[in-house]
């Protein structure tokens, strides 16, 4: 076999090795992004994470220190979500920001559990009157 | 005002100057007419010029708050620091791009006032392409995003700066990375001047070098800094997050690596030289695609800026320059065979190949991974897919794992060929090393299987480096009879690019051991104190003293709140930290100050996460250990790099390929 | 007032860019094309100097089979005697010991030395002997170091 060959042949092995991996890893750890309505459509054996995206309800975020819990609602087009999050109250978490939530959808207690905050960086942001 | 006209003028002037240098550097390279290539480089000279002088107006303008031009009032206000001011350049869309063309410019006169030596005809076709470049750019500040903008009224007081860009590493982050981007249009226009003119062969890769070390090290120097920055200021305990504009910047980096080690290849063996072309204009594609995929809002980013139709123009300029390398590799296919050959698999060109096979399969994966929501969105309701933090940490674990290894495994291949007996003589001393490391790292538990695996490799590649360096030290003490220092510095000087590169691969495994121990054995804790308790985090003991609410700078804009707590390992008081939580006037909301205390072993990092009025006060505490080495391993690649990169004086040997001068060619 | 300064800079820039396409400068400058006879001048050249070394080299390896072990042990104590190579020949300027033509790296020492005027595969020729891991040339026998990189050869490798 020639050197050509056996250089094509190793290559292709290593593409195909490394093709391999990243499939694997694309297929077990993606969240689909979905609006609310469909995750509320999600029923109990749903156990995928997935990740909403909306605005904050005004008003509606409630902070308890002891416990680190955050709980809020967040709104889109399709409608309202209230989500629960426990660890450190996120920075610039504002009234009419977006936020991307990602995590769990609990159909009993009918709450977005989210392991995940993502805070749309206001990198414009209005001044206050 | 006349001073925003002034800054837009020469913005047009730019643009004259350097569509006029792309056709003229075009005209002058094909049909041989000199005059015209110098009238070109003179056009770039004057790019640079006014190219800065947009610059400078755009900085007074900030400086002195003038709030009719809109940029000026997005992004600054009265009460906002010097400091920040100067970076508010950098903070949006429109001044980013100027900030590009400006470095661009700068880095393409400094190329064409060096007299032409290596490159008498390759120049002029580099100038086509970054003449070009410049024009791309100044299109869009004219007409697309222009910093010059002025107000329908002039308001009294501007937005101000976002708080979370308020830092010292907003000043130096993005310009770093910028001019990173810049130098790498450099290699791609020489490479894509080496097609045209059909010098294929490592010429333009040996003239270019310094400039691809420059580029390379810059982009990877604004990515630590940028992950130091998500440190230091995010407050979550982390430095990367997998976040579409980090990973825009990291793809470029991958890819530059696999270009420079193939530039290696060609240079040593004269293999793969259309791979190394290929490799070199993708890289600066790439940082188009990064600049973009920051602009145009086409994926949903922590950081990104707003929506434009700014996007579509870039993926032109993007598939315009892709189109035109394939174009030129298919019509250059026969001046592309190599003249060398391909050897044994067990060879050191098989080991570069499978390197680069591995970083360009990184590559592809995130930015697959970072593309997946666009691509897997479908209209109508469906947002698309996207991948998890551990999805991507899923394939780069193992892709770098790899790659690491084969930094170990490299020098104790061969060139062409290996025998099993030569390989297992030169590579004992290393596996007994990794197997010390090893041994007590099982004993000692409980560790992640992975780590400890990945600790050993990483303790078997350090040995080989240490010993490839250490090897060729001690031969010259051994035959010329040196001391230490002398026969360090010697055998340094003397072999520059291999000691560089030895130092930088050192500096990366530095970085890896950090990343491993940040990543398996970060400690998380959440606590609720009231003032005086304490709690037990690592070995630390952290007693909750104070809190303060001060209303200090900027005019009462700022309120700022500190917690002060006392560290203790022990009975012994190791020091008084103060993490902080602020509120901005402006905005609703507050903005954390971590508290830091770092040492070479571990860093503990706290955060004021929220404070109720009846007296509970939350921290969040991060215990990280080895993190410290990913900022010195940075430093170690800076060393590195300016070793590899420094001029050889005269007297030090070249491979004389061809250096015959024919006698008697004036220049 | 901006208008005017602007207009001064438009002058400027494009005086800058049309002054070398005036009639009078453009004699000044000069393509440095490559002419045709210049390669053949630059050919003939190292085809003589090519020949000359072939002859010295399979006279070298001749002579090489019958000197064994200069290489090992002790310094180098003077200017040690490079097989192959002819009286009056250059000297490494850090050690002494003389060095062919062709050689970049002295074979004693390991500095480099000057350019060399010969294409890297034609100094190949003159070689024989185990390969330098680091850039692939022969070493020869007796080679501390690599005579085109400067790689130290490990006692593993000479013989």
């Amino acid at each position: 076999m020639s050197s050509k060959m056996k250089f094509l042949i190793g290559g292709v092995v290593v593409v195909a090795v490394i093709g391999a991996l990243i499939a694997t890893s694309f297929g077990g750890s993606t969240s689909d992004y979905l609006t609310i309505a469909q995750v509320k459509a999600l029923g109990p054996e749903q156990t995928r994470e997935s990740r909403v995206a909306g605005e904050i309800v005004p008003d509606s975020v409630n902070w308890s220190t002891r416990d680190l819990h955050l709980t809020f609602q967040i709104k889109d087009q399709s409608g309202t979500l209230p989500i629960s999050y426990r660890g450190p109250k996120p920075d610039m978490l504002v009234d009419a920001v977006e936020a991307v939530v990602i995590g769990t959808y609990d159909p009993a207690a009918q709450q977005f559990n989210a392991e995940e905050l993502l805070m749309k960086c206001p990198s414009k942001y209005e001044e206050k009157n | 005002m006349a001073l925003s006209d002034i800054g837009y003028g020469a913005l047009l002037l730019t643009l004259a100057a350097a569509v006029w240098a792309t056709v003229a550097s075009a005209l002058g390279a094909w049909h041989r007419r000199p005059e015209l290539v110098t009238s070109a480089r003179n056009a770039l000279l004057v790019t640079a010029a006014l190219s800065t002088l947009s610059a400078v107006v755009l900085f007074m303008l900030l400086t002195s708050r003038d709030f009719s031009v809109r940029y000026v009032y997005e992004h600054v206000s009265t009460y906002l620091k010097p400091a920040y001011v100067l970076s508010a350049f950098w903070a949006g869309m429109e001044g980013s791009q100027l900030l590009w063309l400006w470095m661009l410019a700068l880095f393409t006169g400094v190329l064409v006032l060096a007299k032409p030596t290596w490159d008498r005809e390759l120049r002029p076709y580099a100038m086509v392409v970054l003449a070009f470049t410049q024009t791309f750019f100044a299109v869009l500040l004219i007409w697309i995003s222009n910093p010059f903008e002025l107000m329908a009224t002039v308001p009294a007081e501007g937005v101000s700066l976002n708080p979370l860009l308020q830092n010292f590493w907003m000043i130096v982050h993005p310009p770093i990375v910028f001019a990173s981007y810049a130098l790498w249009t450099i290699p791609a226009a020489y490479a894509l001047a080496a097609l045209v003119t059909g010098k294929v062969d490592a010429t333009w890769l040996r003239g270019t070098r310094r400039w691809t070390l420059a580029a390379w090290i810059t982009l990877g120097i604004g990515i630590l800094v940028g992950g130091w920055w998500a440190y230091l200021e995010l407050g979550w305990g982390g430095y990367w997050g997998w976040d579409p504009v980090e990973n825009s910047s990291f793809i470029p980096w991958l890819v530059g690596t696999a270009f420079v080690h193939s530039a290696i290849l060609q240079e040593r063996r004269d293999m793969f030289r259309a791979w190394t072309l290929l490799l070199g204009v993708v890289t600066f594609v790439l940082t188009i695609f990064a600049t973009f995929v920051t602009r145009s809002g086409l994926i949903q980013s922590v950081h990104a800026f707003a929506k434009s139709p700014i996007g579509y123009y870039y993926l032109g300029f993007m598939l315009l320059v892709l189109a035109g390398t394939a174009g030129l590799v298919l019509a250059r296919n026969r001046e592309l065979e190599g003249s060398g050959e391909l050897g044994d698999l067990f060879s050191r060109e098989f080991v570069f190949v499978v390197s680069n096979l591995l970083l360009l399969g990184s590559a592809a994966a995130v930015l697959l991974g970072t593309l997946w929501p666009t691509l897997t969105g479908s209209d109508g309701q469906g947002l698309g897919t996207g991948l998890s933090k551990e999805g991507y940490n899923r394939f780069m674990g193992p892709l770098s794992f790899l790659l690491v290894l084969l930094v170990g495994l490299c020098p104790l291949v061969e060139w062409r060929k290996t025998t099993l007996a030569r390989f297992a003589r030169s590579v004992w001393v290393q596996v007994v090393v990794a197997m010390l490391i090893a041994i007590p790292l099982l004993v000692y538990g409980p560790w992640q299987p992975w780590a400890v695996v990945a600790f050993s490799v990483a303790a078997f590649v350090v040995a080989t480096i240490l010993l490839q360096m250490g090897m060729g030290v001690a031969a010259r003490m051994r035959s010329a009879g040196e001391n230490l220092f002398v026969a360090t510095s010697r055998a340094v000087g003397n072999n520059r690019r291999r000691y560089g590169a030895q130092l930088i691969h050192l500096a990366t495994l530095l970085i890896v051991i950090g990343i491993i121990g940040s990543q398996a054995f970060q400690e998380e804790r959440q606590v609720a104190l009231a003032k005086g308790e304490s709690v037990e985090v690592g070995r630390y003991r952290l007693v909750y003293t104070d809190l303060t609410y001060q209303s200090v700078e900027e005019g009462g804009n700022k309120v700022r709140t500190e917690a002060v707590l006392d560290v203790y390992r022990g009975d012994r008081k190791l020091a008084t930290v103060t993490p902080e939580r602020n509120q901005y006037q402006n905005v609703q909301g507050s903005v954390t100050e971590v508290a830091l205390r770092s040492n070479l072993m571990e860093d503990l990092y706290i955060v004021l996460a929220s404070m109720d009025p009846d007296g509970l006060t939350a921290f969040a505490v991060y215990i990280t250990p080895l993190v410290v080495w990913l900022w010195i391993g940075g430093l170690v690649m800076i060393i590195g790099t300016l070793i590899a990169a420094w001029p050889t004086g005269r007297g030090a040997a070249v491979p004389a390929r061809l250096a015959v001068q024919p006698t008697g060619v004036k220049a | 007032m901006s208008v005017i300064l602007l207009f001064l800079l438009a002058l400027i820039a494009a005086g800058a860019i049309v002054y070398p396409l005036l009639p009078g400068r453009r004699a000044a400058q000069a393509v440095p094309a490559i002419a045709d006879k210049d390669i053949e001048q630059a050919v003939r050249r190292l085809r003589s100097t090519l020949s000359l070394h072939t002859g010295q080299a399979a006279s070298a390896v001749v002579q090489s089979r019958g000197t064994p072990g200069q290489a090992k042990g002790g310094q180098a104590q003077g200017p040690a005697p490079t097989v192959g190579v002819q009286a009056g020949a250059p000297r490494c300027p850090a050690c002494g010991r003389a060095y062919r033509p062709g050689d970049q790296f002295c074979v004693g020492c390991g500095a480099a030395l000057r350019t060399s005027r010969l294409p890297s595969a034609v100094a190949q020729v003159a070689w024989a002997g185990a390969e330098c891991p680091s850039c692939g040339a022969t070493y020869r026998e007796g080679d501390r170091f690599c005579a085109r990189c400067g790689e130290p050869r490990t006692t593993e490798e000479s013989r």
